[in-house]
């Protein structure tokens, strides 16, 4: 057997597939740049095997042989990413708004020449919209993907801001103002829950002094710490793609998620219920008007089937992120984030010029922001009585008509700021 | 305007950030402790960047609470110490590991085999203690109920 020739030959082939895919055709380059940063790590992982000789312990060739064996498994679902980004089926018309938006986001106020947010947007075959993060997010790198038969479909786009959420979650290191009121949260709770805590963990003796310094304690509720964060995560998530978007998350969120989600219900997630109720409270801080039953139309998934240390440790999650002062505390850590980087609420006005020029079937122009057409497509789209006037418009086609009337406003809007950009010599 | 990759620095520091978790920094740190033993290279970038994430790893309120468990498990397997009972005790270890990692870095030509060959075998453990820690990319996989 020889791992080390194996793994060698198995990273010079994922070499040789990424130097077919930079044939591709790339209708923007950020895409082309995520392959230039894999090829690069690959060479460099390659060069590291390649340097092994006769006399290098063999504990550390197989270890590193193993890693690169990760590699692989980690990065080709994302060079699949990468290539599905340069399909026609992407709405290429959102691309260039998107990408402005995740820049003002993450880079506000930083010099243009040393900004590093880069966007891939691709239409993916799992009906879940989704990003990529971790070390990737740390190189500027957003891949956001939109389920395929929704990715040319501009109501959807404001989920896109819970994706720019994880981004923001990662590379601002919003854990760390949060970290201590968790850990408080979550030993106030085991502390509480102490009888089943030594029932399921089978402890015997006393209960220890300081149980947050307890290393075996640290050892079995290591999921729940995971948990926790996760949960409190996605709901700040969902924070921050209201507080950009606005209504039109609200129902964009509906459209994808209700009446639930089938199956049993994600440990990774707050159950949906709990997603609904915090939104609704986040609305009323943000003084967004939520949709009239917002609540009724969303029930909560079963729960799984657990063993009793995983129940124990969700259990305590769902406790420990639900606090309300923290909830709070999270919806106001996404407000002034937002505030921070100078994106304005979606304006009544605004939203309602844009929605009049829907009214009469003409594209937008001189929108100031893709919030605010997204907000008068869902008022357009929520309308019973939108293009009455219009006797020769089928009921069914006015979805479509209406879907192109927004996707041409986004792009109207698009190329106005490039020409604004231009302008202040930015371009 | 410039790509991410123009620049060699920020490339090199990029490279560097996607191979910064646990298990690849410590496979790597592993290597070029096995490098010095053999007098190959006295490069220790990867030893240094191991160091730094230990000890920014380990604070008591860690939004990654496997550090912590990673780091008990590969310091008992090593028998660099004893099974330790209490986060601070294994904090104090921890500190001790480092400050080993940074006497290497000081002067790397003349540390002792055995003292090079103990930190190498300390750095393999972690990084495997670290990778089991981490899903199975078998689990990766997305779940269908019709795929096999």
């Amino acid at each position: 057997m020889k791992p080390l020739e194996y793994s060698i030959k198995r990273l010079r082939a994922v070499r040789a597939q990424i130097k077919e895919l930079k044939e591709s055709e790339f209708p923007y380059k950020d895409s082309s740049e995520a392959l230039d940063i894999l090829d690069k790590l690959f060479l460099t992982k390659l060069e590291r095997l390649e340097s092994f000789d006769k006399k290098s312990n063999s504990e550390a060739i197989n270890t590193e042989c193993s890693e690169s064996l990760m590699a692989v498994f980690n990065y080709l679902p994302i060079l699949g990413f990468i290539l599905r980004s340069t399909n026609v089926r992407n709405a290429f018309e959102i691309f260039g708004p998107l990408r402005r938006l995740a820049e003002q986001i993450l880079e506000h106020g930083v010099d243009n020449n040393n900004k590093i947010t880069r966007l891939v947007l691709s239409s993916e075959w799992s009906y879940s919209p989704h990003i990529y993060t971790g070390k990737l997010n740390l190189s500027g790198f957003l891949f956001v993907g939109l389920p395929a038969p929704e990715s040319a479909n501009p109501f959807l786009i404001p989920l896109a801001g819970h994706e720019f959420g994880h981004a923001v979650w990662i590379n601002r290191k919003i854990s760390k103002g949060i970290e201590e009121e968790l850990y408080k949260n979550i030993f106030i709770i085991i502390n509480s829950k102490w009888h089943e805590y030594k029932n399921v963990f089978a402890v015997m003796g006393k209960k220890p002094s300081n149980l947050e310094k307890d290393l075996s304690i640290r050892r079995n509720v290591r999921h729940a710490i995971e948990l926790t964060f996760r949960h409190s995560e996605e709901s700040f998530c969902d924070f921050i793609g209201l507080r950009i978007f606005g209504q039109s998350y609200l129902y964009a969120f509906a459209y994808l998620l209700s009446p639930k989600i089938p199956g049993a219900r994600s440990v990774r997630y707050p159950n949906t219920n709990r997603r609904v109720k915090n939104l609704i409270l986040a609305a009323k801080h943000y003084k967004i008007a939520c949709p009239p039953n917002y609540k009724s139309s969303f029930a909560d998934s079963g729960e799984p089937k657990l063993t009793p240390a995983e129940k124990f440790n969700l259990s305590v999650a769902d406790k420990a992120s639900d606090n309300s002062a923290f909830v709070l505390k999270l919806i106001e850590e996404a407000n002034n984030f937002i505030d921070y980087t100078r994106i304005n609420k979606s304006s009544k006005s605004k939203v309602m010029k844009i929605y009049n020029r829907f009214n009469k079937v003409v594209p937008a122009d001189k929108c100031d922001s893709l919030p605010d057409i997204l907000n008068a497509a869902w008022m357009a789209h929520q309308n019973p009585s939108l293009w009455k006037q219009y006797k020769n418009l089928e009921e069914g086609r006015k979805y479509i008509v209406l879907k192109e009337l927004v996707l041409k406003s986004i792009e109207v809007f698009d190329i106005e700021q490039i020409k604004i950009k231009a302008e202040n010599g930015n371009a | 305007m410039p790509t991410l990759m123009s620049n060699p620095r920020r490339g090199k520091e990029i490279i560097w950030e996607l191979e910064g978790d646990f298990p690849s920094l410590s496979s790597i740190a592993a290597i070029e402790l096995d490098n010095l033993i053999l007098k190959k290279s006295t490069n220790l970038e990867g030893v240094k960047r191991l160091a730094a994430k230990i000890s920014n790893s380990l604070s008591m309120t860690s939004n990654d609470p496997t550090a912590i468990v990673v780091m008990d498990m590969a310091m008992t397997d090593s028998q660099l110490s004893s099974p330790l009972e209490t986060v601070d005790q294994l904090v104090e270890k921890a500190e001790e590991i480092i400050g080993r990692l940074k006497q290497i870095m000081a002067k790397p030509q003349k540390t002792n085999i055995t003292e090079l060959k103990t930190m190498r075998n300390f750095c393999i453990t972690l990084s495997k203690h670290a990778s089991a820690c981490e899903p199975s990319p078998y689990d990766m996989e997305p779940y269908h109920p019709f795929r096999r």
